[in-house]
C-alpha cells in the first residue's frame, strides 16, 4: 500500500497539481538553495515513527533537489551523519525533521561540512549552519502515509478528539446508561463531560455549582468511574462529588457522592484526596486481588478485569508502577503521570507515559505486566496527563484515550490504536 | 587537580541521590523554592511592586487581583459587565480566598486598595480615570464591604477590567499605622519569619512547600543557580534576549516651562540606541515614541527637531532627580548629564526616593524627573498610564473618551497610536527606554512563565530534585 502511495505521489508529479508532500519538497529545496547551500549535498531526513513519509518525503526532496542543481544523495539519520557527509565527500549536509501538526512542516537546517585544508586536523567542528523551515496544509495523501503501518505496534491518531483550554483532571471510557455504544466521560479543571466515540459532547455538566474543597489541590485532579451505567465524578477542587446519569441528553444527578470512587464493584472502592495535592489514598481493606496492603498516597488507583481475574495498578509519588492481583505483582520504575492496563493478545501490559518533567514530545510505551519488557511505542506531542483503556469496538483490540496537557496550557484527548 | 574534583563531586551527588528519576511526572511536592533577589528589596508590607521584578517577587506574597491570559482576558477574579448596564463592571474576587491573618478576601478588599491607591494620586490612579465619581463609588462600597463591588464607568473602556490586573491592585490587607499590609498569597509568612505555601487560594497550594529569598550580587547568584542552590535570579540580565514583552518604560518628565531654551532638541538628539546598548542592562530597548514599541508598532515618528546651535554665554542648567535605588536610572541620569555638559547644559543631579520624586512631581516642585513606570500590556490604558505622568488631568479626561469609543480592540489600538504620535511633541514627556523582567531561571524549576505584563507567574512552577 504505502508503494502505491509512494507511486501516486510520484506520479503527480510537478506538472499537475501538486500534492501537498511535493508542494513541501519544492518549497524546502528552493529555501535551501537560498541558503546558499553548495552540492554535492548529504541529505537526512527523519519523521520518528512514520517511515511511509519519510520515504516518500526524501525521494520527492531529493527529485527537487537535482531539479535545482544541487546534487544530493541520502545519508542515515543519526549523530555519525555529519561525520558520514564529510567521509562521502558532501560539501554540506541537510538535515530535515517532518512533523505534522495544523500543518506539515519540514524544519531543518544545513550545515556546511566543508573543511579547511589548512586548519589543523582537531579543530574539524559543525560550519557555520543556516536554518530552513517550509510548511503546508496536509492533504489526505500526507496522513494516510503519517498512518501507515509501522514496524511499532501503537499508532497515534493525528486529529485529536477534542480540545479544552484548561487541563484533563480524569478520563474514564464504558457503557453509560441512556447512550448507545461506548462512552468516554472527561473529567476537567471546570466541568464533567460525556462525549461518544468519535468525540462529540453528548452532554456536559459544569462543577460551578459544587462547594469548594477545604484545601484544593493546585493541579487539575479527580477521579471517574463508570460503573452499572452510572458516573462517579469527584475533583479534588471540590468538597463533594456527583453520582451522574444521562437522561434526555443532560447529565443529572442521582445522589452526592462523599467520597471519590476508584474502582467499580460492590461496594465501589472509594478513596481519600490528599488535602491540597493531586494525591489519593485508596481506602478499604486489603487483600490479593483488590488492593496492596498498606497502600500508600499515590497518583492514582486503578483496578479491572484481566484475562486471569482481577488485577490493580497503582501509580506512586516516587514514579513506580506497582501492579498486582492475580498473578505475581510487579514493580515498573520510571513510569509518568498516566498509565493504564491493557489487555493485547490475551495477556496483560501496562501502557505508561514517559517520567520527563515537562516533554515537549511524550512517549507512550507498552510493556508486558509479566516481564516487563517494552513491545511498543509511540510518541505523542505535549504531556500525557491521563492514560485509559478503551474498548472501542468489539471484537477489535482494545485503544488508549488519552489526556494530553499542550504548552499552551490547554488540552486534548486523543486515541492511539494498537496495531490493526 | 581541579577536573578531578569535580568529578569527585559529580560522583558523590550521584551517590548520594541513587537511580532516582532523572525527573519527575506529575508536579514534585515539597522543597523549598529559593528566589534570589539582585538589586531588589525584599517584597515586604511596604513596598508595591513597582520594577518587573519586584512586582514579581510580591506576588508570591501578594496574588494580584486578576491575572490577564494571553487573549487579555482576566482570570483569577470574575470581573464582568452587568448584562442590563454595559457601563458597569462588577468585581467578584476570587471565590474562597483569605488573606494570611485568616480573613476572607471581600470586594471591599478590593475597593480599599482602589481608593487607597486614588488618593496617592500615582501614576496608575489614572487607570481608574474612566470611573464616574470614583471616590463616592468606592466610599460606598466601603461601607458595604460584603456586597459585589460595582463600578459605574463614565464612558466607554472596554479595557477596564484588563486595567484592574495591573499588579498596582493587588488588593492588600491594611496593617497597623495605615501601611498596606500582605495580600492572598501563595506563601505565608509564619510567626517563626518562615515562608511556607498558604492554604488561602482556592486554587490550591503552591507545590513547593516553603519560599526562601536571598539576595547577592548577581555573579554569586549565577553561580547559586548553577550549584542548585537557587532556582530563580530576579534582577540578573538573562543571557540571551528573552521574549517576553518589555513594558517597564523610562519617561524624562518636565514641568513646562521649566526647561531652559535648546535643552529639549539638545534631549531629541540624544542616541537612545547607544544609551540603552551602553548603560540599561538586560532586555531593553530604545523607546522613541511615547508608548513602548511593542505597543505603538513601527509607525515612523516624527522627525527629531533639528539640533539649536550651542547657547552662547553662560551656562544654563535645570535638576534632573532620579530614582537612587534604580541603578540603570542613575546611570541613565549621569549620562545624560554628560550628553547635554557638552551641549551647553549644567544638569545638577537629585538622587531622591520614589516617594520623594512623587510629592514633587504632585507638588509641581521639579524641573526634570526620570519616571519609570510598569505600562499596562494593552495600549488604551499603556496611554492613560503616561498621560497621567504628565500631570494634565483635563487633558486625561477629554483623550480617553474618544479612545475607549472605539468597540474594536485593533481600531482602538490604531487610534491610540494616532493620538500618541500626535500629542508626543505637546506633552512634557521625553520618552527614554522601556525594559523587561531581568530573570534567570535553574533547570530543577518547572512549570515558570511570564504573564502578559512580562511579569515572573510562578503560581504552578515545582522543584525537580
Amino acid at each position: 500500500m504505502r508503494a502505491a502511495l509512494l507511486a501516486l505521489l510520484l506520479a503527480s508529479g510537478p506538472t499537475g497539481a501538486d500534492g501537498a508532500l511535493a508542494q513541501l519538497a519544492t518549497q524546502l529545496s528552493a529555501e535551501v538553495r537560498a541558503s546558499g547551500a553548495v552540492a554535492p549535498l548529504a541529505v537526512t531526513v527523519s519523521a520518528p515513527g512514520h517511515p511511509g513519509l519519510e520515504e516518500a518525503f526524501s525521494t520527492l526532496l531529493l527529485a527537487r533537489l537535482a531539479g535545482l542543481g544541487l546534487e544530493a544523495r541520502l545519508v542515515p539519520t543519526g549523530p555519525d551523519a555529519e561525520a558520514l557527509a564529510r567521509q562521502r565527500g558532501s560539501r554540506a549536509l541537510l538535515r530535515v525533521r517532518l512533523g505534522l501538526g495544523t500543518t506539515l512542516a519540514a524544519t531543518g537546517d544545513v550545515l556546511s561540512t566543508w573543511v579547511n585544508f589548512f586548519s589543523p586536523r582537531d579543530v574539524r567542528g559543525p560550519g557555520p549552519a543556516a536554518v530552513v523551515f517550509a510548511e503546508v496544509p496536509p492533504d489526505d495523501a500526507v496522513r494516510a502515509l503519517w498512518q501507515s503501518p509501522v514496524a511499532q505496534g501503537l499508532v497515534l491518531e493525528p486529529v485529536p478528539l477534542a480540545r479544552w483550554p484548561v487541563r484533563t483532571a480524569a478520563l474514564a471510557t464504558g457503557a453509560l446508561g441512556g447512550a448507545t455504544g461506548v462512552t468516554l466521560a472527561v473529567l476537567t479543571e471546570e466541568a464533567v463531560e460525556v462525549r461518544a466515540a468519535d468525540g462529540h459532547l453528548l452532554a456536559r455538566r459544569p462543577l460551578a455549582g459544587l462547594p469548594v474543597a477545604e484545601a484544593p489541590s493546585r493541579e487539575a485532579f479527580g477521579t471517574l468511574c463508570l460503573c452499572d451505567g452510572l458516573l462517579y465524578a469527584f475533583s479534588a477542587r471540590r468538597a463533594q462529588g456527583e453520582v451522574l446519569a444521562l437522561e434526555d441528553g443532560a447529565l443529572r444527578v442521582r445522589a452526592p457522592l462523599d467520597h471519590p470512587v476508584v474502582a467499580c464493584g460492590s461496594p465501589p472502592l472509594e478513596a481519600t484526596f490528599r488535602p491540597g495535592a493531586a494525591r489519593l489514598l485508596p481506602l478499604g481493606a486489603a487483600g490479593p486481588d483488590a488492593l496492596p496492603p498498606q497502600a500508600p498516597f499515590a497518583w492514582g488507583f486503578l483496578r479491572r478485569q484481566g484475562p486471569h481475574g482481577p488485577a490493580w495498578l497503582l501509580l506512586l509519588e516516587d514514579g513506580t508502577a506497582r501492579t498486582g492481583g492475580t498473578g505475581p505483582g510487579r514493580s515498573f520504575p520510571g513510569v509518568g503521570a498516566g498509565a493504564a492496563l491493557l489487555e493485547a493478545d490475551g495477556t496483560l501490559h501496562l501502557a505508561a507515559s514517559s517520567a520527563s518533567a515537562l516533554p515537549v514530545v511524550d512517549r507512550l510505551v507498552l510493556l508486558s505486566a509479566e516481564d516487563g519488557t517494552e513491545r511498543a511505542s509511540v510518541e505523542v506531542p505535549g504531556r500525557i496527563l491521563q492514560v485509559t483503556p478503551a474498548a472501542l469496538k468489539a471484537g477489535a483490540p482494545e485503544a488508549l484515550l488519552l489526556g494530553v496537557w499542550g504548552p499552551d496550557g490547554g488540552a486534548e484527548l486523543r486515541l492511539v490504536r494498537a496495531r490493526p | 587537580m581541579k577536573g578531578r574534583c569535580l568529578l569527585g563531586a559529580a560522583l558523590l551527588a550521584r551517590w548520594l541521590h541513587p537511580l532516582e528519576a532523572p525527573a519527575a511526572e506529575r508536579a514534585r511536592l515539597g522543597g523549598t523554592l529559593v528566589v534570589d533577589l539582585v538589586g531588589v528589596a525584599a517584597p515586604s508590607a511596604e513596598t508595591a511592586g513597582e520594577t518587573p521584578e519586584a512586582a514579581s517577587a510580591r506576588a508570591l506574597l501578594a496574588l494580584p487581583l486578576c491575572r490577564l491570559s494571553p487573549e487579555a482576558t482576566p482570570v483569577l477574579a470574575t470581573l464582568g459587565r452587568e448584562g442590563a448596564a454595559p457601563d458597569t463592571v462588577v468585581v467578584t474576587p476570587l471565590p474562597g480566598a483569605r488573606f494570611p491573618d485568616g480573613a476572607a478576601l471581600r470586594p471591599g478588599d478590593v475597593a480599599e486598595t482602589l481608593y487607597r491607591l486614588l488618593e496617592a494620586q500615582g501614576p496608575y490612579a489614572s487607570l481608574l480615570a474612566p470611573l464616574a465619581s470614583p471616590e463616592e463609588t468606592l466610599k460606598e462600597a466601603l461601607l458595604h464591604p460584603e456586597a459585589p463591588l460595582r463600578l459605574r464607568l463614565q464612558h466607554a473602556w472596554p479595557d477596564f477590567e484588563a486595567s484592574l490586573c495591573h499588579p498596582a491592585f493587588t488588593p492588600s490587607r491594611p496593617g497597623t499605622g495605615g501601611a498596606p499590609g500582605m495580600g492572598v498569597g501563595l506563601y505565608v509568612r509564619t510567626p517563626a519569619g518562615r515562608l511556607v505555601g498558604g492554604r488561602g487560594t482556592p486554587t490550591g497550594p503552591p507545590f513547593p512547600a516553603a519560599l526562601a529569598f536571598s539576595s547577592a550580587s548577581a555573579r554569586l547568584a549565577e553561580r547559586a543557580l548553577l550549584r542548585g542552590e537557587v532556582q530563580a535570579v530576579l534582577g540578573a540580565s538573562p543571557g540571551q534576549a528573552a521574549s517576553s514583552p518589555l513594558l517597564f518604560a523610562t519617561y524624562l518628565v518636565h514641568r513646562k516651562g521649566s526647561l531652559p531654551e535648546g535643552a529639549l532638541s539638545a534631549l531629541a538628539q540624544v542616541d537612545l540606541e547607544a544609551l540603552v546598548r551602553t548603560f540599561v542592562p538586560g532586555p531593553a530597548v530604545a523607546m522613541p515614541g511615547l508608548l513602548p514599541p511593542g505597543l505603538l508598532g513601527t509607525a515612523p515618528l516624527p522627525a527629531a527637531p533639528r539640533a539649536a546651535p550651542r547657547p552662547a554665554g553662560a551656562a544654563r542648567g535645570f535638576s534632573l532627580g532620579y530614582e537612587a535605588a534604580l541603578p540603570e536610572q542613575r546611570a541613565v541620569a549621569e549620562r545624560l548629564q554628560v550628553l547635554l555638559h557638552d551641549a551647553g547644559f549644567q544638569v545638577h543631579l537629585l538622587p531622591e526616593t520614589r516617594a520623594g520624586l512623587e510629592r514633587a512631581r504632585l507638588a509641581g516642585a521639579f524641573e526634570a524627573q526620570l519616571v519609570s513606570v510598569l505600562l499596562p500590556p494593552l495600549p488604551a490604558p499603556a496611554l492613560a498610564v503616561v498621560l497621567g505622568l504628565a500631570g494634565d488631568t483635563a487633558l486625561l479626561r477629554r483623550e480617553l473618551p474618544g479612545l475607549g469609543a472605539e468597540g474594536d480592540a485593533a481600531a482602538r489600538a490604531a487610534r491610540v497610536r494616532a493620538r500618541a504620535l500626535e500629542l508626543q511633541p505637546v506633552l512634557p514627556i521625553v520618552p527614554l527606554y522601556v525594559r523587561g523582567l531581568r530573570v534567570q531561571l535553574s533547570e530543577a524549576l518547572v512549570g515558570a512563565r511570564k504573564d502578559s505584563f512580562g511579569l515572573l507567574v510562578l503560581d504552578d512552577a515545582w522543584l525537580v530534585r
